[in-house]
């Protein structure tokens, strides 16, 4: 079941084409990540998805009564407000019962962590203290989708882990869609990835299938001395370079696997320090995909 | 309507906590009760810049009520109009421009509602608190002449 598709989305400001040919879908319940450089188009596909931003072309097809909430990149708050006002008020705004808006208002808060301050005047906030409200606003009336631009780069990495927690306990019962730079967080909760470049789609799928497209695993093996690494360069059947006291053996499909890896190290007896599999991390795949493969 | 009674009470928050609702009342009162005075003084102002050259003859009625009333009318008007328009424009701009009212346009906000709340404080501080403070104004003039005034004597 999907929550929201996506067809050739484009919009373009002027002759500036900053969002071209979009199309995804987000599953009930999944995880989004929304990855790409800066100025790859992130903020006005999320601006349209949240009916901020008319889209020049294409289609967003919202599931019926879709309730979404969002949390725009830098969140600017009326400062002569408190966070309970506030909170309390957007959720109004959003259709939330006059009586129960203020309990929800409080309970929110006091689950982004918000709760000792809910009465202060948000003029008095912290840079992180105003994500963590932009969070609680976008979330106090309980949407069904939530769209969160960058919500944890601008956080301290307590707060991000902690952030990062909270939005995993919601995924399930929400759907969530959001930007990030922080592609060790991204990893962590994605059901689906998408890399946006220069407005397009360049690359999308699950972490595990982008990460088989880029991966080029390999093994690296540490020797005492660089004589063992040059040792194993001239005797062992597969190609390999050297690295300091290390030797890299990028895996084929046809290449060596673990097993005969340590079976020639033992033959050899070569002083072996450690050997290891080496996938690709995000961020390796990222400075691929933005390199163009 | 829960959208504009909720969008009504941010205003009157803000109109107290940046403390419009006090100081342009108080600049309404102080156009008024410089109208009053400054007629009432004006023979002493006259001779204390020099006075008048000699064999000038000018008579002053001293102005009734109804005519400090609609000069101090006049001052509203003109320069009680300016405040009014210093104080509230790019209020909608203003939101718009420094980012908050994002997070109010990405809920099913009704623009009617949106900017009759706007207005309607805008109006509730111009004539609702600047009347009573005109009421105030008419009842000093009528005090300062020792005559009963428009709105009776104190």
């Amino acid at each position: 079941m999907n929550v929201l598709e996506v067809r050739s989305l484009t919009k373009r400001f002027g002759t500036e084409q900053a969002v071209d040919g979009l199309g995804f879908e987000l599953a009930e319940g999944s995880a989004t990540a929304l990855i790409g450089p800066n100025g790859a188009g992130k903020t006005t596909t999320l601006s349209m998805l949240a009916g901020l931003l008319e889209a020049s072309a294409g289609e967003i097809q919202r599931k019926k009564n879709l309730s979404i909430g969002f949390l725009p990149q830098y969140p600017r708050f009326f400062p002569w407000l408190s966070a309970l006002e506030f909170t309390e008020m957007a959720a109004k705004l959003s259709g939330v019962d006059s009586r129960k808006a203020r309990q929800q208002a409080e309970r929110t808060l006091g689950f982004v962590g918000l709760g000792q301050v809910a009465n202060k005047k948000i003029s008095g906030f912290s840079g992180g203290m105003k994500q963590r409200l932009g969070l609680a606003q976008a979330m106090v009336h309980q949407p069904s989708l939530l769209l969160l631009d960058e919500p944890i780069s601008s956080l301290d990495p307590t707060g991000r882990r902690e952030v990062m927690e909270l939005l995993k306990s919601l995924l399930g019962q929400t759907t969530i869609l959001y930007s990030t730079h922080i592609l060790n967080d991204a990893e962590e909760m994605t059901d689906q990835l998408l890399f946006l470049q220069n407005g397009r789609l360049v690359e999308h799928g699950s972490l595990n299938q982008v990460r088989s497209r880029y991966a080029d695993p390999q093994i690296r093996i540490r020797f005492e001395n660089t004589n063992a690494a040059e040792r194993f360069m001239r005797e062992s059947p597969w190609p390999a370079a050297v690295q300091g006291t290390a030797v890299i053996v990028p895996v084929k499909v046809e290449g060596p696997i673990m097993q005969d890896v340590f079976r020639f190290l033992s033959v050899k007896s070569l002083p072996v320090v450690g050997v290891e599999q080496e996938t690709a991390s995000l961020e390796d795949i990222f400075l691929k995909v933005v390199a163009g493969k | 309507m829960k959208q504009f009674s909720t969008l009504l009470l941010k205003e009157w928050r803000e109109n107290l906590r940046n403390f419009k609702i006090f100081w342009i009342p108080v600049v309404f009162i102080l156009l008024g009760v410089t109208e009053p005075l400054s007629n009432y003084y004006l023979p002493q102002i006259l001779d204390a810049t020099g006075g008048l050259p000699d064999g000038a003859v000018i008579e002053l009625p001293d102005p009734e009520p109804e005519q400090l009333l609609v000069a101090v009318m006049g001052q509203f008007q003109l320069i009680g109009m300016l405040v009014l328009v210093l104080a509230y424009m790019g209020s909608i701009a203003g939101e718009r421009r420094n980012g908050t009212a994002t997070l109010l346009y990405v809920r099913p906000l009704s623009y009617v509602s949106y900017f009759l709340s706007k207005w309607l404080m805008a109006s509730i501080v111009a004539v609702f608190f600047g009347g009573l403070l005109l009421h105030g104004c008419a009842v000093f003039s009528g005090s300062v002449r020792g005559v009963p005034g428009v709105c009776g004597d104190v």
